[in-house]
């Protein structure tokens, strides 16, 4: 007697997800396993639940416990009565044991996922640091972090986010060092989602950042698993998505942004160096082009007589104005970079050459642009790539078109104004409730000296504006 | 979503466009125009020519298009202009007529004024400077021998403007300690004392070469004097921030033998006192003199140094005293700004006093030491010591 609606269920939806149902026949019982054989591993499904089902003595009773308890060899079982669950159950990529005179059925993980291997990282390139980077399988991702932090307060928790794609978010902290507000406050933003999929973590900063509209990012992001566990170790929150390389970690502030692993492992003075470096490089990208234009435009007499003169007589043939001068070529600039991100990498040297050849050697010889004007602008996009976090950048490059614009008009008072602007900006700014601008806007001077020393040695403390609950790190 | 943004901001986003508006109407700078759309003038010339106010001067102008089928480097050429007329505003006038763009002042490196026009007085074109916002103040003024006109004129066929040979000319002598670099901000400083004069680099064509000749000393903004090159050392001592200067002592025991030595001012201190209404200077300096070489290389010993020591002293302290006393009396005028030292001790005295007469009779106290530093001793092993 069937006692229930389970195969009448699958058979509604057996052509439409493809649902391979295999029948077998062991005395009297008619046993069903049921899964979608793209996303189930059905070396699996054959050895660890078919075969021994087979092998299992035909004169003795089979029920659905002594299968899940006595038979199968999947580690990972459950049981469920729930007829509304068994397609997601399906879907999920797990096989489903029915026996018709059961009202109740075996969940088996036998999910098989394509997943590619780990490999180096491509957006965060260091010198000296392990180069095993994320995966898009989020199981992979995990073991990356419980193989470096072997500690029991590591806490994940899941979450489910995608009314159709269901995908799956693990937030990742430390439970005796993250502050909790800080955590439920993410955990809480995760479960507020309301949308029908997820496909990248990218999709979920949008929505658990305090406003979608801010040009700075609030959160960051990580490729390298040895940068997510000191970020652990700080005190802060990783999300990690199904499906994405990327982890995402929060929260986030500005100096964090042109911060390198490498720093940690070399010398102070070398790290005090490249931070400044990194310092002086996003001032560049962000102004060299908009002084370009005060200069030119507005208040030549800032320089000595000779780069004056020098100045004119590089621009004597220019037909356009200093504005709009540095707005083409910073725009094509931008083109170049744009192309050369979309195209294959053994097309994306060519445009390297075509970029160097046409825009920089040839503009400069039919006169449309000012020698200085390419120096500026090569100089300024070199720059734009030397932070640590690229995600920063985009907004200076935004930026840099604003503060041409504004010194094009109001010279070197609107450089001012500009500047303001984005001061401002970044002050009333803040990231999960962090000062965006910490530990130089509310000023903390260990935090600042630990940051520029980049030393472990020295950083006793874990950084202040975190409000870690352990606060000592040595 | 962008919706929502603005309906939440609508207040922020009024302020801003307001502090925008207001940014744009009352304080933008409209004054836009690109370096290479305006005449570059790099030097400027001041003389007169029977009634007429005469400028004269250097406009940076544009390279050929032959430099650059050739693939040479870049020289910036230049050209020279004129202009004419009975005063400032009207000479500027007859200058704007013949500038092919509008001409921009920030570039000028010198501005040469003739002789003839310093001993008319250059305090109005000086105070011209000073109220023209482009002109910088750091632009060297000097005087010359001949017309401004004339050395604009010259072609010096090696695409360098008069402007830089004579700024680095006098940049050049200055830097080595034998002249001085004078500002236009400085001499205005000066002017606004009242009772000082100040002194001006001196230069002239010799042998068809932009030559230094010596300083021009202006009292009341007027040339009375010129003080030719090699008279200048006790000037020197006194203002220069880098003196340098060669002197030869002959060697006591063989007198074709000459010692070469260079003189350096260690330490310059000028103090003021006012002793039975008269205002007292003591200067005292301390100079650093090396010896650079011997004609004839001879052992030197303690007594010969000591006795080149005080020669030093002796010969430095009346260069000092001369320059000052043809101040006194000859200039009647205080061309080394000790009032600015007398003003910051005796500030009610110098208020009461006159200073361009008192300083005639000032009693100057010149006090020496020299010492030399350096024997150029070329053996370090050497058993006798020098």
């Amino acid at each position: 007697m069937v006692k229930n609606n389970f195969l009448r269920k699958i058979q509604r939806n057996r052509k439409s997800l493809d649902i391979s149902l295999r029948r077998l026949k062991i005395y009297s019982n008619e046993i069903y396993i049921t899964y979608i054989p793209q996303i189930t591993d059905k070396k699996r499904v054959s050895n660890d639940i078919i075969r021994p089902i087979l092998q299992y003595g035909k004169d003795k009773l089979l029920t659905i416990d002594i299968i899940m308890e006595s038979v199968i060899y999947v580690d990972d079982v459950n049981k469920d009565y729930n007829e509304d669950k068994i397609i997601d159950y399906i879907l999920q990529g797990k096989s489903i044991i029915i026996m018709t005179y059961e009202d109740k059925y075996i969940v088996c993980d036998t999910t098989r996922v394509e997943k590619r291997q780990i490999q180096a990282p491509i957006l965060e390139d260091t010198i000296r640091n392990p180069r095993d980077c994320f995966t898009e399988n989020m199981d992979s991702n995990l073991s990356l972090i419980r193989y470096r932090i072997k500690d029991e307060n590591l806490k994940i928790d899941d979450f489910t986010v995608g009314k159709r794609t269901k995908t799956k978010v693990a937030v990742v902290y430390i439970k005796d060092v993250a502050n909790d507000k800080y955590v439920s406050d993410i955990k809480n933003r995760i479960k507020r989602i309301k949308t029908d999929g997820i496909l990248d973590s990218g999709n979920i900063q949008r929505f658990i950042v305090n406003n979608s509209m801010m040009l700075f990012p609030e959160v960051g992001i990580i490729e390298r698993s040895d940068k997510a566990c000191t970020t652990l170790l700080d005190g802060k929150v990783c999300i990690i998505v199904e499906g994405s390389n990327i982890v995402l970690s929060a929260p986030k502030v500005f100096s964090e942004f042109l911060d390198s692993s490498d720093d940690y492992n070399d010398s102070i003075y070398w790290a005090i160096f490249s931070k400044f470096i990194r310092i002086v490089s996003l001032l560049m990208s962000l102004e060299l082009s908009a002084l370009y234009v005060a200069i030119i435009a507005f208040h030549p007499d800032a320089l000595p007589v000779e780069f004056i003169i020098a100045l004119a007589s590089s621009r004597e043939t220019v037909p356009f104005n200093a504005l709009t001068e540095a707005f083409l070529m910073e725009l094509v600039a931008e083109v170049l970079r744009e192309a050369s991100m979309r195209l294959p990498k053994q097309i994306g040297t060519a445009i390297g050459i075509v970029g160097t050849i046409v825009i920089g050697q040839a503009a400069v010889s039919a006169g449309l642009v000012s020698p200085l004007m390419v120096i500026i602008v090569s100089l300024s996009t070199m720059c734009s790539f030397v932070a640590g976090d690229y995600t920063i950048m985009n907004s200076i490059r935004i930026l840099k078109f604003f503060m041409i614009f504004i010194t094009g008009v109001l010279g070197l008072f609107g450089f001012v104004i500009g500047i303001t602007f984005i001061a401002i900006n970044l002050i009333s700014t803040s990231s999960f409730g962090v000062p965006y601008l910490a530990p130089i806007a509310p000023l903390n001077f260990k935090d600042f000296r630990n940051y520029f020393l980049s030393d472990r040695t020295l950083a006793k403390e874990r950084p202040k504006f975190l409000k870690t609950k352990d606060n000592t790190r040595q | 979503m962008f919706r929502v943004f603005v309906c939440k901001n609508i207040s922020k986003i009024y302020k801003l466009l307001l502090i925008f508006i207001l940014c744009f109407q009352l304080c933008g700078c409209w004054d836009y125009r690109d370096i290479d759309k305006r005449s570059i003038l790099i030097s400027v010339g001041v003389d007169r020519i029977e009634n007429l106010i005469q400028f004269s001067g250097e406009i940076a102008g544009e390279t050929g298009a032959e430099g650059k089928k050739n693939k040479e480097v870049k020289r910036v050429s230049v050209y020279p202009f004129v202009s004419y007329g009975e005063n400032f505003e009207i000479a500027r006038l007859d200058l704007i007529n013949k500038v092919p763009k509008p001409e921009f002042l920030g570039a000028v490196k010198v501005v040469v004024f003739s002789k003839k026009y310093a001993e008319e007085g250059i305090e109005s074109y000086l105070n011209r400077i000073n109220g023209e916002y482009d002109y910088r103040k750091t632009l060297l003024a000097v005087i010359s021998k001949d017309s401004p006109k004339k050395l604009f004129y010259i072609n010096t066929n090696k695409e360098q403007s008069m402007a830089s040979l004579i700024e680095n000319n006098i940049n050049y002598q200055t830097s080595h300690g034998k002249a001085l670099y004078t500002t236009v901000g400085e001499m205005l400083s000066d002017i606004s004392m009242k009772d000082i004069g100040y002194l001006m680099p001196y230069i002239g064509l010799e042998n068809d070469s932009i030559t230094y000749l010596g300083l021009g000393v202006m009292k009341d903004s007027k040339l009375i004097d010129i003080i030719h090159v090699k008279d200048t050392d006790g000037i020197l001592y006194l203002l220069s921030k880098n003196v340098k200067i060669t002197e030869e002592i002959p060697s006591i025991y063989k007198d074709e033998n000459l010692y070469s030595l260079r003189t350096t001012v260690k330490k310059r201190k000028i103090t003021t006192n006012y002793v039975n209404g008269k205002p007292v200077i003591n200067i005292d300096l301390v100079i650093y003199a090396r010896l650079r070489y011997q004609y004839y290389i001879k052992p030197i010993d303690d007594k010969e140094i000591k006795r080149m020591e005080d020669e030093l002293s002796g010969r430095i302290k009346k260069y000092v005293e001369d320059i000052i006393y043809v101040s006194q009396k000859k200039y009647k005028c205080d061309i080394f700004e000790f009032a600015k030292y007398f003003k910051g001790e005796y500030p009610e005295i110098y208020r009461k006093i006159d200073w361009k007469e008192e300083y005639t009779k000032a009693i100057i106290n010149v006090n020496v030491k020299t010492t030399i530093t350096n024997l150029n001793l070329y053996d370090h092993n050497t058993k006798v010591k020098y």
